[in-house]
């Protein structure tokens, strides 16, 4: 049962490892422990350009294997580039320093990758990431410790956003941090570390199944940490004898209930577990699987183990033990959705074929194939409704129909999987669940516009979808559902997967194509428009992930069922990463229509007891905050567009009453600042511009006349800008300043409504305080003197306000209050 | 051939034309920065936004294609609107001073810095004519006299103690041809134009301001100060002074469109201003960043003289550069280019060492 991929994936700690090989520290060892010499670096990548051709389309894989293999780009290696291939040193210079992957220093032995994407942004990122340098003792302006073995960085979601705060260390992801956990963190890795470098032996593969448990393997679970947890089953697994099969499955879309397993036992009854510890494996492997040699009696004593747990103090909180789908929450969380592009969520393993085949994968295909008539194909999509979901909402019929129609034979398919949006992950999981899925849809789009060659566009970020997406390709090849002669039709596709570089405007189609042509990623204007020239000038299709993976469905079901769901306009199903402060995030995939109150209130179970839901952040760096006032609104390309937010890609951020919108605003566009490819006046001078602004109000140095400047900015970025990465930037700002223009006028009287606004805030002690000192030990910078059974003191002067004491206050006496006091209470603390 | 029109004119562009051109044939015109013809669009300064009078759309000129039915419109308050916008962005981040400061308050309006210079080159009758190019220099008029602001603030008052200018202004107009009458302008400092200001140099930035410029003291005429200076005395004074002025205040675009459109530089104050930085690793010219408008037609003009290094932009948004790719000198990246480069520049960002007044 286990082949070489299957492997990589059922080692969930290590499968973002497998997939970077060799893993950083064996990199580090590797270019660091004995210097390279010239020479050897010249051979290097003599060699790696003999694997990628010396096209100038190569240059950024060309650069990618060179730091795979030094851990940064040294220059050495750079100079060699244009002497053995067909590509200028002033390429090299623009693009290597363009993408954020790419590094000209040598870095330390380990990434610290700090997530401060949308979701663990509004769950205190920004604390986590300061508490890591402070305890790496990191000097201002630099990303690496002073010994070389930790460097810092801060990546744009991670792909696991409802565990958030999360930091990746290399290959190991840490969820739920909090300035008070990093210290544990980096022991715990480092612990891990040895513990690997020592090894250990493979399991043993049991033999013929009698029955099943499915381990989830998405992102977020393994990040969830169910390495243990596999290790567990195996180990319980053989201590019962019971052949017992155990598979992997996808992103099950609770990704806040990970690791999910799911056990169906001989007679097919599914139970699934959520949050399951390693601790919990051995019960649950015997509460299904009876030892060789009946005994009823031993089963029930184990029942009776089971039934203990419950109460074990080891056991957290019941909710970590949701057992049943059927229990209300859970169920409600499933039950509104609507599965087209995530079909057989949690029910099939991403890579096996047959599965997919069995269940009438590569269908519509074969249907569109057997027909032989691409116009009928496009007339489908077009009756569908199908509407691009990367974003603008093109239709995609029409798209499609204008390929088509242009002369020429040459033509190119590309699939968009950049996924630059710093608070989603959907398209990560299509890609890491449904491969399969996502190929047909390309390849039936390839025979409905005549292309015969595509480009999967894959994030950087994302190496578990590249290494599916390439084993997709070339199982389906080696079963000819791709290549030269599909299904013997005579049509052939050829398809390669690339992957990005770290850009998030490599999502703007223009720049997409750029980036695909080894340049650096800058927009150009439209028209042409890449249906009319594309990549290498020809005509070419551009869909997003998830419009592909909708396409398999419409051919079986029809335009009509498609059409069905959803309103007048937006049709079908769309797939939002859930996250924020709502109690149960994960991916969802809902019909269209659905409102955004019945998303957070009944999919996502609410905001947390005693905070109010205050809005949603729709649309991420390019979208906007609708206020749960307008909780009403209907998920709908244009409803959505007319309140100030848009569709996007599908991040949905609930915040509630302890975020700050002018916070908001400032975090995304300091993303799209930091993004912005800098060729256009208003993107690249105006979104700073506004960004000072809104630096400045969250520091407590508005001014009169802040807001209407923002409004002037931004109003002009919008219409000015050449493509729609400036064109949107805006939104955020523009529709917090429409629905929350109280909180900006707030911020330039010095207040922070929300108390969240570090310079504008101010942590004291109150009077429920017992003495404990608890809050003195903690204080990373001894704030707090410490002072046993009496009231104690937060020396505002020297508190960073890293929100490390109050959490951790046993008797809630520490609280935020305004950091400009009113005039008496001023007097007071001066005499304190 | 598409029909469209332009401020209410018809007109008839050839396929493929973009909106530009057409305008362009019409006598219409449209400023543009970043747009070379015959060159690949860059698209990136949008200081040609035009606007499509059906839907309000504002398009850049320099690539919008001219197409059949367009209506479109370049002089609206809006058009007018976003163009200023565009260039106080620009100058929002832009590092430079048009004229030096000295000039800029001289009551005579002489070009002092160019005075300077040409005292410095031994070129004393033309130092003379710069130096009573529109009235006699009141200082050398003892009936008005001047309270010599441009001594104030001389920026040299930074590192240690302002230029003579006085000294050297008499020592010009003492230079003067026989006969050489300076003319009495009733207007003596012509039409304000826009003048992009440094302020005060940082303690970082003064040694570079300072690179190649005589760090000597104040010279002191030996004969006295009613004597006035010698020659060889004038010429070392000259060596003082720090060339502030830019070295293409007459060329460049920026200057000129921001004067037309009447920007103001402090329109969109960044929080920090940029660093100065100057780059004069190339005998023959001298590049300074903070006048670079990321305008890329210097990496498009490189490559395209096929120069083997060239230029390229590094890094992205807000920290794009220009630069000679792996760090080599200008002198390595441009070895044939360089005439076409400072000549295609369109701001004082690349410019000859001896600036325009040489040329
Ligand atoms: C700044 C920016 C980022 C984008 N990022 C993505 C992305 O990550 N994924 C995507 O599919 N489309 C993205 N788009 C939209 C694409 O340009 C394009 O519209 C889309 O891929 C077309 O596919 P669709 O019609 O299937 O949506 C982005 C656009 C912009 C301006
Ligand atoms: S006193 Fe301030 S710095 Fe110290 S733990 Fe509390 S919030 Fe952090
Ligand atoms: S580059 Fe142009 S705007 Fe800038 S200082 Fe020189 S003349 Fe003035
Ligand atoms: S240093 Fe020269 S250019 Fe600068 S202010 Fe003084 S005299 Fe004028
Ligand atoms: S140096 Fe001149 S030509 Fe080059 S990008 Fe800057 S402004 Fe444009
Ligand atoms: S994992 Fe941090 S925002 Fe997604
Ligand atoms: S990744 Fe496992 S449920 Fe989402
Ligand atoms: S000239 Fe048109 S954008 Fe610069």
């Amino acid at each position: 049962m286990r082949t070489t991929a299957d492997t990589a994936c059922c080692r969930p700690w290590t499968a973002r490892g497998d997939t970077v090989p060799p893993s950083p520290p064996a990199r580090a060892a590797a270019g660091g422990d004995k210097p390279a010499t010239s020479q050897t670096v010249r051979a290097a990548v003599d060699e790696i350009v003999r694997d990628t051709g010396r096209s100038p389309d190569a240059l950024i894989s060309i650069l990618q294997a060179i730091q795979t293999r030094y851990n940064y780009l040294p220059e050495e290696a750079l100079r060699r580039i244009p002497e053995i291939a067909d590509i200028t040193a002033a390429d090299i210079a623009g693009v290597s320093t363009f993408y954020n992957q790419f590094r000209h220093r040598p870095a330390g032995r380990h990434f610290v990758r700090v997530c401060v994407g949308t979701a663990c942004h509004v769950r205190g990122a920004d604390r986590v990431i300061d508490a890591v340098r402070r305890r790496l003792q990191i000097p201002e302006g630099e990303d690496t410790d002073r010994d070389g073995l930790f460097t810092v960085t801060a990546v744009a979601c991670l792909g696991c956003c409802t565990l958030a705060p999360a930091v990746q260390i290399d290959d190991v992801t840490y969820g739920h941090l909090a300035p008070t956990k990093v210290e544990g963190m980096l022991r715990d890795f480092l612990e891990q570390q040895r513990r690997r470098d020592a090894g250990g032996p493979p399991p043993a593969a049991p033999a013929l199944p009698e029955g099943e448990i499915r381990v989830g393997q998405g992102s977020c679970c393994v990040a969830g940490g169910s390495r243990e947890v596999w290790h567990g089953l195996e180990a319980a697994v053989r201590e019962t004898g019971a052949a017992v099969r155990i598979r992997t499955v996808g992103c099950v879309g609770m990704c806040h209930q990970t690791p999910l397993v799911e056990v169906v036992d001989r007679a097919g009854r599914s139970t699934l577990y959520a949050k399951v510890s390693a601790g919990e494996t051995r019960r649950i492997v015997a509460r299904h699987f009876r030892p060789a040699g009946p005994a009823r009696s031993v089963r029930a004593m184990l029942r009776a183990g089971l039934e203990r747990c419950y109460t074990d103090e080891e056991w957290e909180p019941v909710e970590r033990y949701a057992i049943d789908v059927r229990d209300p929450p859970v169920s409600a969380f499933l039950g509104r959705q609507r599965y087209v592009a995530a079909e057989h969520r949690g029910e099939i393993e991403p890579l096996d074929l047959e599965d997919c085949l069995a269940r009438g994968g590569f269908g519509g295909l074969r249907g569109a194939l057997a027909g032989g008539d691409p116009a009928a194909v496009i007339e489908t999509v077009r009756r569908s409704g199908l509407r691009g979901r990367g974003g603008a909402g093109f239709p995609a019929g029409e798209k499609w129909g204008r390929v088509r129609a242009q002369p020429g034979t040459e033509k190119y398919v590309v699939m968009n999987g950049d996924e630059g949006d710093p608070g989603a992950f959907m398209d990560r999981m299509l890609l890491e669940s449904y491969p399969y899925r996502v190929l047909e849809g390309i390849a039936v789009a390839a025979f409905a516009v005549g292309a015969h060659e595509g480009v999967l566009y894959i994030r950087a970020e994302y190496p578990l979808a590249v290494q599916r997406v390439r084993a997709a390709i070339a199982r389906a090849e080696a079963r000819g559902l791709l290549g030269p002669d599909i299904l013997g039709s005579g049509f052939g596709l050829r398809l390669r997967v690339m992957e990005g570089a770290g850009a998030f405007v490599c999502g703007e189609e223009t720049a997409l194509l750029a980036s695909i042509e080894g340049r650096r990623g800058m927009p150009r204007f439209r028209p042409p428009y890449p249906a009319e020239r594309g990549l290498h000038g020809r005509p070419t299709l551009i869909n997003n992930v998830e419009t592909y993976a909708c396409v398999p469905w419409i051919l079986r079901e029809g335009p009509a069922a498609f059409a069905a769901l959803g309103t007048a306009a937006s049709k079908g199903t769309k797939v939002f990463s859930l996250t924020g402060k709502v109690r149960r995030g994960g991916l969802i995939e809902v019909p269209m229509g659905i409102t955004i109150r019945e998303i957070v209130e009944e999919i996502g179970g609410g905001v947390a007891e005693g905070r109010r839901f205050k809005a949603v952040q729709i649309g991420g760096p390019s979208g906007g905050c609708i206020p749960a006032e307008q909780g009403d609104l209907p998920i709908d390309y244009e409803a959505l567009t007319h309140a100030g937010a848009i569709m996007g890609s599908g991040g949905l951020v609930v915040l509630d009453d302890t975020d700050c919108m002018v916070d908001v605003a400032r975090y995304f566009l300091q993303f799209t600042q930091a993004q912005s490819c800098g060729k256009c006046t208003f993107c690249r001078i105006g979104t700073k511009r506004m960004l000072e602004i809104l630096e400045r109000l969250c520091a407590g140095e508005g001014r009169a006349g802040d807001v209407e400047e923002l409004e002037h900015l931004g109003q002009i970025t919008r219409v000015g800008s050449l493509c729609a990465l400036g064109g949107t930037a805006p939104n955020p700002v523009l529709s917090t300043i429409r629905n929350f223009r109280d909180e900006y006028e707030a911020h330039i009287a010095g207040r922070c409504p929300a108390r969240r606004c570090k310079q504008l805030i101010r942590y004291v002690v109150t009077d429920k305080c017992i003495g404990c000192t608890r809050c003195a030990q903690q204080c990373p910078v001894n704030a707090i003197p410490l002072r046993p059974y009496r009231r104690h003191e937060i020396d505002a002067s020297l508190c960073s306000r890293c929100d490390t004491c109050r959490p951790g206050c046993p008797a809630e006496a520490i609280e935020i209050v305004d950091a400009r006091p009113a005039p008496d209470e001023g007097r007071e603390k001066g005499e304190g | 051939m598409p029909k469209l029109k332009i401020d209410n004119r018809e007109t008839q562009a050839p396929e493929g034309a973009t909106v530009l051109e057409a305008a362009r044939s019409l006598g219409i015109e449209i400023p543009t920065l970043c747009h070379v013809s015959g060159a690949p669009h860059f698209t990136g300064c949008m200081v040609c936004l035009v606007s499509e009078a059906s839907s309000g759309r504002l398009l850049p000129a320099c690539t919008a294609p001219a197409t059949e039915g367009c209506v479109i419109e370049t002089a609206t308050p809006a058009v007018r609107e976003a163009r200023r916008a565009a260039l106080g962005l620009l100058l929002s981040d832009h590092l430079g001073d048009c004229e030096g400061p000295c000039a800029r308050v001289c009551p005579s309006g002489i070009n002092i810095p160019l005075m300077i210079r040409r005292i410095g080159a031994g070129a004393l009758a033309e130092a003379g004519r710069v130096a009573a190019a529109s009235e006699l220099p009141r200082c050398c008029d003892p009936e008005r006299g001047c309270a010599a602001p441009c001594e104030r603030v001389c920026r040299r008052n930074q590192i240690d103690q302002a230029v003579s200018i006085r000294l050297l202004c008499r020592f010009a107009v003492g230079r003067l041809p026989e006969g050489h009458e300076p003319p009495n302008k009733a207007d003596v400092r012509g039409a304000r134009r826009f003048n992009s200001v440094i302020g005060r140099l940082r303690e970082e930035e003064k040694r570079l301001m300072m690179e190649g410029v005589d760090p000597a003291p104040r010279v002191t005429p030996s004969a006295g100060e009613a004597a006035g200076f010698a020659a060889d005395e004038a010429a070392r004074e000259a060596g003082r002074c720090m060339r502030c002025d830019c070295r293409k205040p007459e060329t460049c675009l920026l200057r000129r469109y921001a004067g037309e459109y009447g920007v103001k530089q402090n329109r969109y104050k960044p929080r920090e201003r940029r660093v100065f930085e100057r780059d004069t690793s190339h005998p023959d010219l001298v590049f300074e960043p903070g006048k670079c408008i990321g305008c890329g037609i210097c990496v498009h003009t490189a490559r395209a003289h096929g120069e083997p290094l060239g230029l390229s932009f590094t890094g992205r948004g807000m920290r794009t550069r220009i630069g000679v790719p792996f760090g080599e000198p200008l002198s390595k990246g441009l070895t044939v280019s360089a005439r076409a480069v400072v000549e295609a520049c369109p701001t004082g960002a690349f410019a000859w060492r001896g600036g325009e007044d040489e040329q």
